[in-house]
Order: C-alpha cells, then structure tokens, then sequence
C-alpha cells in the first residue's frame, strides 16, 4: 500500500469514525430529551443547538469523506464515450472544482468567523453561546476538507502532467453504478 | 431579470453537468457567476452567512441520522431476513416471488434510502431463488427494479428531506405526504403482477411451510415495523420532528442489533463510512443548492417565473403534463438527486404561480425521480439489476422486463394530478407541524 493510499484511509477512518460517534451520541441525547419532553414535561435545553452545531462541523468531514470514495456525483453520460485522453482532463477538472469548491467554502468560512469575533456574535438561543466557539471548530473542520480537496487536486495534475491518463481516469473518475454494486455485494459477501 | 437569462443559467449548468463536473460544483459556479454578475461581490459576501445558516441547522441533522439508521439496518442484517419471511406470505399469490420482490423492497424501502441498496439487497436474495424456479427472467429482473424505486417515496425518504430544504417546506409534513402514494404505488405494482403474471412460479412444487413455522418468520419483520413506526408514528402524532424521530429510529435500531447480538465496533464503524459518505455527497449538494437559491432570490427569480407562466396561459393542467414529460425524458439522462436539486428552485415557484400545493409537488417530483431510475440510458436500477445477473443475457431484458412499471407510474401520476388528495390528504389530518 503506497502512502497515498495509506493517508487517505486513515482520513476515512478517523473523520468517518468522529461523525459516527458524535451521530450516535447526538441520537442518545435527542431521544432523551424527546422522551422526556413528552412524558414528564422535562426539557434539557440546548439539544437544538448542539444538533445544529454537530452536523456543521460534521458535514464538512464527511464532505472529505465523500471526496476520497468519489461519491460526489457526477454525471457520466457524455463521459463514457470520450477518448481516454478527454476524460483524464475531465477527471482533471473535476478534480480541480472540488478543490476550489473547498478553497470557496473555506474562505466563506473564515470571512464569516472574521465577523463573529468583531460583531462578538451570540446565538440567538437560551444558551446564548458565544458564535465564535462552534465557529472555530467548524472553521478547523473546513480546513479538514480542504487539505485532502488540494492534496487530491495535486496528485491529479502530476499525473495528468506526467502524461498517465489512464492511472488518473483510474484514480479520479467517477464512481458508476457497477463500482457502487461491486461495493454493495462485497459487503453483502462479509455479512 | 428575464426568463431568457433563468433559461442560459439552466442550460450553462446542465451543461457543466454533462461534462461530467460535480454536481455540486456546477450548481455553485452558476450560483455565483450570476450572483457576481448581476449584484458584485456584495452578493457573493452575503454567501459566507448562508454557509454557516445552513450546516448549523437542526433539520439538516435527520439527514446523517436518517442515513445512519438506514446503514445500521442494511449492514446489521436486521433487512436481510424480510425476504424470507415475506416469501412465505407473498409467494402463494398469483404472481408468486414476484410479490415478494415487491413487498420487500417496499419494507425495505421504509427503513433504507438508498435505492441501489434495496435493489442489490433483495436482488441477492431473490435472484437464485426466482432463476431455481423458472420464473420469467425480464418480469423478475422488471419487478426488482422497479420495486427498488420505492425506496425514494415511502418515508423517511432521502429525496424528500432534499426537496424540503429546498423548497423551505416541512419535511413532517413531506414524510406524511409520501405514506399513501408509497403504499397505493405499491398495491399498483402487485396488481400489474398478478394479472400479467399471475401463472408465474406456478411451477414452484416447494411445499408451503406449516402455519407455525410462518407465523415464527414474522418475527424478522418485526424490527423493521416497529423502527417505521416509531419513526412516522412520532411524526404523524405531532410528537416529533423529523431530527427527533430519526434519532428514535436510530436509538431503536441500535437496540435490536445489540439484542440479536450484531452490534460490533466493526459494524459501527463500517456504517460509519457509508453514512458520512453519503451524506457528504447530499448535504454538499444542498449547501450549493441554496448559495444558488440566495442568486436566485436577489434577481428576483419567483416573480419572473410566475409572470413568465401567467403569460404562457398555462392551467394547472396543462403545466404539470409539460411537466411530466420534460421530467422523463430529463431523467433519461440525469440521475435522480441531480434532477431534483436541478429543477427545484424554478420549477416549485413555477407550480405554485398556478396554485399547487408545495407538499403536493415533493411527492410529484419524488415520483418522477423514481421514473428516472428505471428509464435508459441512465437508469440507476437498471444496472444494478442487470450488475446482479449471473446469467449473463442481454440488458435488453431489464429495460423490457421495467417498462409496464414505467407505464404504471405514469398512471400513477396522472391520477395524483386528478386527485392530488392521494397525497394532502393524510398530512391535513396529522399534528405535524
């Protein structure tokens, strides 16, 4: 196993396995809440806010996630038809929007939390929390998305500048419907 | 703004599709080309919020929870039984395994998103078994394909939550809309089986299993029904949203697979990767959908496509069969997701310029989802069933053996235009808010 590939299933791992977690345990907390909030008339408060809070620095690991499985969709119809060449530069390019959809995100981010600290921002909640707290951690979880969004992005120009247009089809084209089976029915085999 | 100018965005992002670019990509480059050139760089600054706004959402949570819950239910094996013990029911009616195909991927559908999940689940299963016993190949592979559609219409469907985000309409409400057309769908396509393939598996000399050993197998349907039921039942009796019902399910689903003695860290954290892989791909989607949607509304989009219909003269009639056919033959080529964030934004002010209930509308534009998934050339079951083959024949065989189900949706639709009751009717009766 190259490093590379080594890298990025320890990426999977660990922002699929932090999602994973904090899912559950969101899941505990809202039952809880919603049990107690219908039978005993018992509200914990802030449930809301942290759910919310959750999925805005979750989503952007599993945006990462997302990105090294190929499962951001593209459409392939015109594709299938093209020289191997055109498509290594439509994998390229693909490759490329990614990386500037994360480099896009991540300045939408920053100008954001910019004006968080100078507004010192509060949520409109019961809690009142301070904007810029969860700001900061969304803000390190968008950086999360954007490394791996311009490590792809490299790799994907040296091959396509070292003229492998078929290891970089191999590497980054899309996902289609006889991979995602594949998937389905190797997992269906360990069951 | 004009319509000629909505119409060139629409075609330069359609087109920025075919090219094979991230979806997600193409919508945000129109978002922001047309934000940028309409308003400046004060539109794009406007953006950063909407991010924000946008993730930090407790709606947007039932999205990993409800993907998660389905994961949990597909790779605990708690959905791998259901064929059998529906087989037993379902297989002495006219029709025989047919049914079953249908009935499970419709049970199945209830507690799992994802179509080609479904499809390659119960295709497993019931391919060999359907082959053993000499049913029709193309009205076999036909029933798993179509049966996998439902997935994306019974709730808690995917599609629909995508759909409420978009068009800002409660997803509750949406899940409940989606119950009857799920369930009526369903009763369709058991009737097209047994009247066009009622003599199928008559050749089946299995003995029928004794009543004990029948009523034993429905104890697999059992965690299945119970999670559907915790899940809607909270939704319909008021008692939760769809964040709070999803985390339910999902504490349910938990429960069963520790006491059937499958809950491993293996399992958690391969469904760990499924779920965030998937909801990765949705939410990115979203969060460019409605960057697109702030464009959209700075110029002023509703009032142009309302004045734009009431110039076209169109009744409600008229307007959702031009929908109908621009919708399939665009889901020829576009998966489902695609088409659905694609169209929303314009098509949902559209219909609601010639008075359509928006909650109508997500069930419509769900169905015409499902026709995208079993109509060629890019028909996501299609491949999956005929991925699942073993006998190697023609895909020829998927296509024809989908087709009358194509049809019978297509029916479906227009009695949902002549009586869009089948679907406002429940979530008018529902707490839901």
């Amino acid at each position: 196993m190259s490093v590379a590939t080594g890298l990025a299933l320890v990426y999977k791992r660990w922002a699929s396995n932090l999602f994973g977690v904090t899912m559950l345990a969101l899941a505990v907390l809202v039952t809880i809440e919603t049990v107690l909030r219908k039978l005993l008339s018992i509200s914990l408060g802030g449930v809301d806010e942290l759910a919310g809070y959750s999925i805005a620095v979750g989503a952007p690991l599993c945006f990462g996630v997302a990105l090294l499985e190929r499962a951001h969709i593209r459409i392939n119809i015109v594709y299938i038809y093209l020289s191997p060449r055109v498509k290594a530069w439509l994998d390229y390019l693909s490759v490329l929007s990614i990386g500037l959809l994360a480099l896009f995100l991540f300045a939408f981010s920053v100008k954001t939390v910019m004006e968080t600290q100078a507004y010192r921002s509060i949520a409109q909640t019961p809690w009142a929390t301070p904007l810029i707290y969860p700001q900061a951690v969304w803000l390190v979880a968008m950086a999360i998305f954007l490394a791996p969004a311009l490590w792809v992005q490299g790799r994907a120009l040296a091959l396509l500048v070292r003229g492998k247009p078929a290891a970089l089809s191999a590497e980054f084209g899309p996902d289609t419907p006889e991979d995602e089976l594949k998937a389905e029915l190797d997992d269906l085999r360990r069951r | 703004m004009s319509i000629v100018y909505l119409a060139c965005g629409f075609v330069v992002m359609l087109g920025l599709m075919f090219l094979s670019l991230p979806v997600a990509f193409a919508i945000l480059f129109v978002g922001t080309v047309g934000g940028l050139l309409a308003h400046g760089v004060p539109l794009i600054d406007m953006m950063g919020g909407v991010v924000w706004s946008t993730l930090n959402n407790s709606v947007m949570t039932a999205v990993p929870l409800f993907m998660l819950l389905g994961e949990l239910l597909l790779r605990g094996g708690i959905a791998d039984r259901m064929f059998d013990a529906l087989s037993v029911w379902l297989g002495r009616l006219p029709g025989g395994l047919l049914h079953t195909n249908i009935g499970t991927c419709a049970l199945f559908a209830a507690t799992s998103g994802s179509s080609v999940a479904t499809a390659a689940t119960v295709g497993t299963v019931a391919l060999p078994a359907l082959s053993a016993r000499h049913y029709p190949v193309a009205a076999s592979l036909g029933s798993l394909a179509a049966g996998g559609t439902l997935g994306i219409l019974i709730p808690p469907s995917v599609n629909l939550l995508v759909y409420g985000s978009l068009a800002n309409v409660s997803v509750g409400q949406l899940f409940i809309a989606g119950i009857i057309p799920g369930l009526l769908l369903t009763g369709l396509f058991f009737l097209y089986v047994a009247l066009a393939h009622g003599d199928a598996g008559a050749n089946d000399l299995s003995e029928p299993l004794p009543l004990a050993e029948k009523l034993a197998l429905l104890r697999h349907l059992v965690p299945p029904g119970v999670i559907f039921l915790v899940v809607m039942g909270s939704i319909y009796g008021g008692l939760a949203t769809p964040t709070e019902s999803a985390a339910l399910g999902l504490v349910a689903a938990l429960y069963f697979l520790w006491r059937s003695g499958r809950l491993r860290w293996a399992l958690l954290e391969h469904c760990f990767t499924q779920a965030a892989r998937t909801t990765g791909m949705v939410i990115l989607i979203i969060v460019c959908a409605l960057l697109l949607n702030v464009t959209l509304s700075m110029l002023g989009t509703t009032q142009t496509v309302t004045q734009w219909v009431g110039t076209l003269g169109l009744g409600r009639y008229s307007l959702l069969v031009m929908l109908v056919v621009f919708y399939v033959i665009l889901g020829m080529f576009m998966d489902a997701m695609s088409m659905l964030v694609l169209t929303v934004p314009v098509a949902v002010p559209m219909v609601m310029a010639v008075g359509v209930d928006p909650v109508w509308f997500g069930v419509f534009i769900v169905v015409m989802c499902e026709i995208a998934l079993i109509t060629p050339p890019v028909g996501m079951n299609l491949f999956v069933v005929q991925g699942l083959r073993k006998d190697g024949g023609s895909f020829r065989d998927v296509i024809m053996g989908s087709l009358p189900y194509v049809f019978i949706m297509l029916g479906f639709t227009a009695l949902l235009i002549v009586w869009p009751e089948i679907a406002t009717w429940l979530p008018a009766t529902a707490s839901a808010p």
